[in-house]
């Protein structure tokens, strides 16, 4: 099956109806959760986790997949309407965004976001559709030992440029990594840290501990905050549609920030933040209105809204063509399609086309649901903004207690969630990113497979490890970004030092 | 000064460095514990590794993690970052809705979903400012039975309960 082939199948796969109400469903609850500042997509797939196991494969990815651009696309709204970004991907929206809303034109904002959002998914699904195929062929040459590297690498290198410092990263990291050992270990069935516990028999529910990381500790943040009820400006469907000079305006960061956003999300890293900073950068060079940046000019809404949605695309792109998720959202839905009993990576392009092509397609169609719901239902997000947040905050933490029960059918999903719910409060006041302590928690155990089918079909020698073309490169790669790239910053740094400390003559 | 900014204030800012060190030190001893009893496990040889051969090598990374992140820590001494911890009326909310919400762990195998679910929900919308204790157990109560009936009528999950609800 060619690309064309495999995306005209995609949309087959993606308009049956239970795939269209999955998409909707997602989008739906990712741009409500988006809106609720301080929960993000991580949390709101978390908590759509348990609810997916009834559903096909395709359809439980469509879902979880709807929630990540959807929230994006619900916290970029109260970015512009509240100067809030609901997520980190929505960042740097609030600095031109607010300062439009400011100047009276919310509602154009919130349009040229959607409008963008969905060129964004056009041009990133062309080049996902375009580049897929070759990548999978690239997959199929890879063993243990390449795996093995692009797990680790790919670990190391989040760790890296995640943001904080390395140990912000590394020690989560770390607790993830341990807490992926726990269970009855696959190849000879010994009982790693179960400590007697047959519920503990299958591991940590990885459900449990997502939605206690993001969901809870993010609602115990949220009632730190319980009395603000914010102030919301007005938006009047009619008061939407752009001038024709913010029409004309758009059409170049679109395009930028969708191809920027693109080749961010097939990088390790917060790949949707990471790019709607790149893009904003890319405008603040290129734009021909590049003065009127930071004070509401809608090239600075336009470029970040279209990179993180690409990067939201493309993102998915090393998730089910080799198995890599390089976010927390991403990881679960990795975590979702091991639950089916799917093992993503190069032959599920072959095996399930279903799962591949229809949830690339129905990410085009996400976004036109997107687009299609978000302008007449403004004044819905908008009225959601002053729902008190203890209100949200009870029910948030009643759905997922049970939800977290239900993932598992025991009690053990219950009491992870609150253990997990508590040390993620206390690892974020702690400047700690979570995002590793999941992928490792996720990773971990098909890293140890990987080591162990590696030594094992090599009889114990280490060198197969770094053997044949591909596995040398990426810990090239990841050499580069871990050591080089830190050193050539710091010698510049200190060139610049020197240089501004150096008397005039 | 409203109640409100009265109650915004109600943050105790601590060194983050001290924070960071004492999560490190937590690291360390939790990382002793499970390299003890990783090295429990089979080891296995170089070609057939053991069960216990990664949670080893984990243990030992999260050891060496562990110590740098102390350091990491001690070496930001100077610094003045902070992060901040609630105290005052805002602890006591916030450790009211932890006990319910163990309270709803405990109680959840023993009364069902509709009357842990609900009692919580009242509990905790009262304590966190819903009103009255009227209109906290009128809200909490629909929202008990709202996730009830999604999750326990709809989806069919099936709590543990002994009331048989």
């Amino acid at each position: 099956m060619d690309a064309l082939e495999g995306l005209a199948y995609g949309f087959g796969v993606a308009v049956t109806p239970e795939n269209l109400l999955a998409a909707f469903i997602g989008v739906l609850i990712g741009t409500t959760i988006g809106v609720i500042p301080g929960l993000g997509p991580v949390a709101g797939a978390a908590l759509i986790l348990p609810f997916t196991y009834t559903l096909s494969p395709a359809a439980a990815v469509i879902m979880i997949a709807g929630i990540y651009y959807g929230g994006m696309y619900g916290g970029s709204t109260t970015s512009v309407l509240l100067n809030v970004p609901g997520e980190t991907a929505s960042v740097v929206t609030t600095i031109d965004g607010y300062q439009l809303t400011k100047k009276g034109r919310a509602g154009p904002t919130l349009f040229i976001m959607a409008v963008g959002s969905l060129i964004a998914a056009t041009v990133s699904i062309t080049l996902v559709a375009a580049f897929s195929p070759s990548l999978a062929d690239l997959g199929l040459d890879f063993g243990p030992a390449e795996f093995f590297a692009v797990m680790v690498c790919g670990l190391i290198m989040l760790s890296r440029i995640s943001g904080g410092t390395l140990m912000s990263s590394m020690f989560p990291l770390a607790v993830g990594l341990a807490l992926g050992t726990v269970g009855q270990e696959q190849v000879t069935s010994v009982y790693r840290f179960t400590f007697g516990s047959l519920d503990l028999a299958s591991g940590l529910p990885v459900v449990a501990v997502a939605i206690g990381l993001y969901g809870i500790a993010e609602v115990f943040s949220l009632m730190e905050d319980s009395g603000r009820t914010p102030k919301v400006a007005r938006v009047r469907v009619r008061d939407m549609v752009p001038s024709r000079e913010e029409w004309r305006r758009s059409w170049a960061p679109w395009g930028r920030g969708s191809v920027i956003g693109f080749l961010f999300g097939l990088l390790p890293g917060p790949s949707a933040a990471m790019s709607s900073f790149a893009s904003y950068r890319a405008e603040q060079k290129l734009s021909k209105y590049r003065k009127q940046l930071g004070t509401g000019a809608i090239e600075g809404v336009a470029g970040p809204e279209a990179a993180n949605n690409a990067a939201a695309t493309s993102g998915m792109v090393p998730v089910l063509s080799l198995g890599l998720p390089f976010s927390a959202t991403l990881a679960l839905i990795l975590s979702a399609l091991m639950i089916q009993g799917i093992q993503p990576g190069p032959l599920l392009v072959d095996q399930h086309p279903d799962i591949f092509w229809g949830v690339i397609a129905s990410m085009y169609i996400g976004n036109i649901m997107l687009l299609v719901l978000n302008i007449p239902l403004i004044g819905v997000w908008v009225s959601m903004l002053r729902i008190p947040a203890h209100v949200l905050a009870v029910a948030i933490l009643l759905v997922a207690t049970v939800g977290a029960f239900s993932a598992t059918n025991s009690m053990l999903g219950a009491y992870t969630l609150a253990v997990a719910g508590i040390a993620g409060y206390f690892l974020r006041k702690l400047k700690f990113n979570l995002t590793p302590l999941i992928l490792g928690l996720i990773l971990g155990p098909l890293i140890e497979k990987h080591l162990r089918e590696g030594l094992f079909l090599a009889q114990g020698d280490l060198a197969y490890f770094v053997s044949g073309p591909i596995a040398p490169v990426i810990y090239a790669a990841m050499l580069v970004v871990v050591v080089l790239v830190p050193i050539h910053r710091a010698r510049r740094r200190r060139a610049t030092d020197r240089a501004a400390s150096a008397p005039t003559s | 000064m409203t109640e409100q900014a009265v109650e915004r204030d109600e943050s105790t800012a601590l060194p983050l460095w001290r924070g960071r060190l004492m999560a490190a030190i937590a690291g360390l001893v939790a990382s002793l514990a499970y390299l003890w009893q990783a090295l429990l496990l089979p080891l296995g040889t170089e070609d057939r590794p053991g069960a216990g051969l990664f949670p080893v090598a984990v243990g030992l990374a999260f050891a060496v993690i562990s110590v740098l992140t102390g350091l990491e820590a001690l070496r930001g001494r100077d610094e003045d970052a902070t992060y901040t911890l609630p105290r005052g009326l805002r602890r006591r909310r916030m450790l009211t809705v932890l006990g319910a919400l163990v309270g709803l762990l405990v109680a959840l195998p023993l009364l069902g979903l509709l009357i842990s679910g609900s009692a919580f929900a009242v509990v905790a919308l009262r304590v966190l400012g819903a009103g009255t204790w009227l209109r906290s157990a009128l809200y909490g109560c629909g929202l008990g039975v709202a996730v009830h009936l999604l999750f326990v009528v709809l989806l069919e999950v099936s709590f543990p309960s002994l009331t048989g609800v």
